[in-house]
């Protein structure tokens, strides 16, 4: 039995045509929980940019270096980009120390500056009356140390030595630098690099819970355990149904043997999926006074915001093309050499690496952070990965610079992307199309890869080369085969990407006649 | 042999089309040429060629028969404003492309029994493949 109702309606409301686009950037900031975190071991904390910084601390440490990393990036992103976090417990180790001596008596009234371990969050000025012995210099220089709020490391004094201790146990902080500026005549103070970090936590299986989210860039502080997460990254280079590919950051500073021995010794590292970012360490001195993790991380954060749609990026780029200006995929191709590094401690070009140097070290695959030829800004060299060689051995340049992988793997994604929502539920003939049905062809697939490298080469992307002879390229490159019995279609073919601007080679010769 | 385009699929969206047999029209957008004569003295000219940027438009127009389902799909296309992605694809030739397209016209439905109505795309040039 049942009410008569008319008349019958029968109504779908279907959803609008989505705008298919990439995934939107994530960073993954792996590190070590501070004493009073309160963060679960190896248990990643998402979304950390919906966090208060107070309950950031809570989580990983008041005075980690963990929680300044964060800091860091949060800074720069403003909430624009996801950011999640991989805290692990310390091993029982080593803490990190570094002796400040304070030699002599001052012999004129002066305020003497320090930057410890990060000039961004941490600087000092004490202020020194002519006749001050070293052990009272030290003692105001101890307190002023003190004052510091969420400093990763703390201060014992015995007479003019004032000690450093970093919180955090293991070989993390000895990155951390302390630089002394502006002494007063008569005064001497011993400064430079933390050293006797020892014991790192286990971290073979750091990305074990980490199976089906991405991570654009993964940020990790632990140069000699780069194969755990060169191991994870890796195996998301191929696309097996998900789009999980990304890379890793290491800060690292040396000398330039040591460099080299790292990424191109005996056995060079030759991943696509490892930078290591950094300039050279001095141990008896202070050279950049921001550890080079932080320097990872202010860029990671950048290069994150510029592949932000509608982030607002004009501080991070040199040129002043209008669009350029904002976040997108677009800028994925735009050279991320020169890109300023406020945060980065300005330090005389003299203590960092030559340019012979830094070509080596480029060459090695060693990403420097160095100085602006004016010296009034700290910035990116040439952003390049381990990789030099392809799987026969030649040398090869296909993911050497970060844009390449950048503009390579967008494109990638973006047919990633296309194809699965153009071709969400259709079917598969050899046949003719039949109109007003979802079916498709060796032709019409052909067709849309096509529609989808021409969207590439437009504004909104910039990503693949655009114009007839790309188009023409492409389309005689791409092969499509046809498989009805298992529904399968292959499709391969060339991408041809665009490239950055790196050097110009210049001949003239000179004339002393214009022919008249 | 050369193979003429001719009976080419038309998809819009990615949706198959019918279209009225031999209504299909398409222009590359490869822009016009203008030539002008310049006078060079003593009755010689020389002539001067410029390419019209302006007329570097893609476009495909087609007919449509008059029925529910054609004037429902095209208020979808005429709202799409410069998201419309029309290919056409014929066996054995390279596909017609256009893209970033608009449905400009108003099409006007014939209420005759073999009425049709003209559909025109315009947007970037076609792919050149």
């Amino acid at each position: 039995m049942g009410a008569t109702s008319l008349p019958k309606i029968y109504a779908q409301l279907l959803a609008a045509n989505a705008i298919v686009g990439v995934d939107p950037f994530r960073i993954l900031i792996c590190g070590q929980t501070g004493t009073d975190g309160t963060a679960t071991t190896l248990t990643a904390i998402e979304e950390v940019q919906n966090k208060t910084r107070a309950e950031i601390k809570a989580l990983t440490g008041t005075k980690s270096e963990l929680t300044m990393r964060i800091n860091r990036v949060l800074d720069i992103v403003k909430g624009r980009v996801s950011v999640w976090v991989m805290p692990v417990a310390p091993a029982v180790g080593t803490a990190a120390t570094r002796t400040i001596t304070v030699s002599g008596a001052a012999t004129e009234d002066k305020t003497l500056t320090a930057k410890i371990i990060d000039s961004q969050y941490y600087s000092i000025s004490v202020d020194v009356v002519s006749g001050e012995a070293a052990a009272a210099v030290a003692t105001k220089i101890k307190a002023a140390i003190d004052a510091l709020t969420d400093l990763p490391a703390t201060a014992g004094i015995i007479s003019a030595a004032i000690t450093l201790t970093a919180n955090d146990l293991g070989t993390i902080a000895n990155k951390f630098t302390v630089k002394f500026d502006n002494l007063p005549a008569g005064i001497s103070i011993t400064e430079g690099q933390f050293s006797s970090g020892a014991t790192d936590p286990t971290l073979t299986t750091m990305f074990d819970s980490l199976i089906a989210t991405r991570f654009h860039s993964v940020l990790f502080p632990w140069s000699s355990s780069s194969a755990t997460v060169k191991t994870f990254l890796e195996s998301r280079n191929t696309i097996s149904n998900a789009f999980l590919q990304g890379v890793a950051m290491i800060g690292f500073d040396d000398t330039e043997a040591n460099i080299t021995s790292l990424v191109n010794g005996t056995t060079p590292l030759n991943s696509p999926n490892l930078l290591f970012i950094g300039n050279r360490k001095v141990s008896s001195a202070s050279v950049i006074v921001t550890p080079p993790d932080n320097r990872a991380a202010e860029f990671a954060a950048i290069e994150a915001l510029r592949l932000t749609t509608d982030a607002p990026i004009s501080s991070y780029v040199t040129v002043s093309s209008p669009r350029d200006q904002w976040g997108g995929s677009a800028l994925a191709s735009l050279g991320l050499y020169n890109t300023p590094l406020a945060y980065t401690s300005l330090t005389a070009p003299s203590s960092l690496f030559s340019f012979n140097e830094q070509e080596n070290l480029k060459n090695d695959g060693f990403t420097i952070t160095g100085v602006n030829e004016s010296k009034t800004s700290m910035i990116m060299g040439e952003v390049v990965t381990t990789y030099k060689f392809n799987s026969k051995g030649d040398p090869d340049v296909s993911f050497k610079y970060l844009e390449y992988i950048r503009t390579g793997y967008l494109a990638l994604e973006l047919f990633y992307k296309r194809l699965k929502s153009d071709y969400s539920q259709f079917r598969l003939t050899e046949g003719d199309l039949i109109s007003g049905r979802a079916i498709a062809n060796a032709g019409s697939i052909r067709a849309n890869c096509i529609s989808i490298f021409k969207t590439l080469g437009e504004k909104d992307y910039v990503l693949c080369q655009s114009g007839g002879d790309a188009e023409k390229y492409f389309n005689e490159n791409l092969v499509i085969e046809t498989d009805l019995a298992n529904g399968k279609v292959s499709i391969s073919g060339m991408l041809p990407i665009i490239t950055q601007i790196r050097q110009f080679n210049l001949t003239f010769q000179l004339s002393f006649t214009i022919g008249g | 042999m050369a193979i003429q385009f001719s009976n080419g699929s038309v998809i819009v969206n990615n949706v198959p089309v019918a279209i009225m047999p031999n209504s299909l029209k398409i222009v590359d957008g490869s822009g016009e040429i203008k030539v002008r004569a310049m006078s060079a003295g003593g009755g010689a000219i020389e002539t001067v060629h410029t390419e019209d940027v302006e007329s570097k438009i893609g476009k495909i127009s087609f007919e449509l028969a008059v029925t529910d389902e054609n004037r429902a799909i095209s208020r979808l296309w005429k709202a799409n404003i410069g998201s419309n992605v029309i290919v056409v694809v014929q066996e054995g030739l390279n596909p017609i492309v256009l893209q970033t397209a608009s449905m400009v016209n108003d099409p006007e439905w014939e209420a005759t029994a073999d009425g049709k109505a003209s559909i025109e795309f315009q947007g970037n040039p076609t792919a050149f493949v």
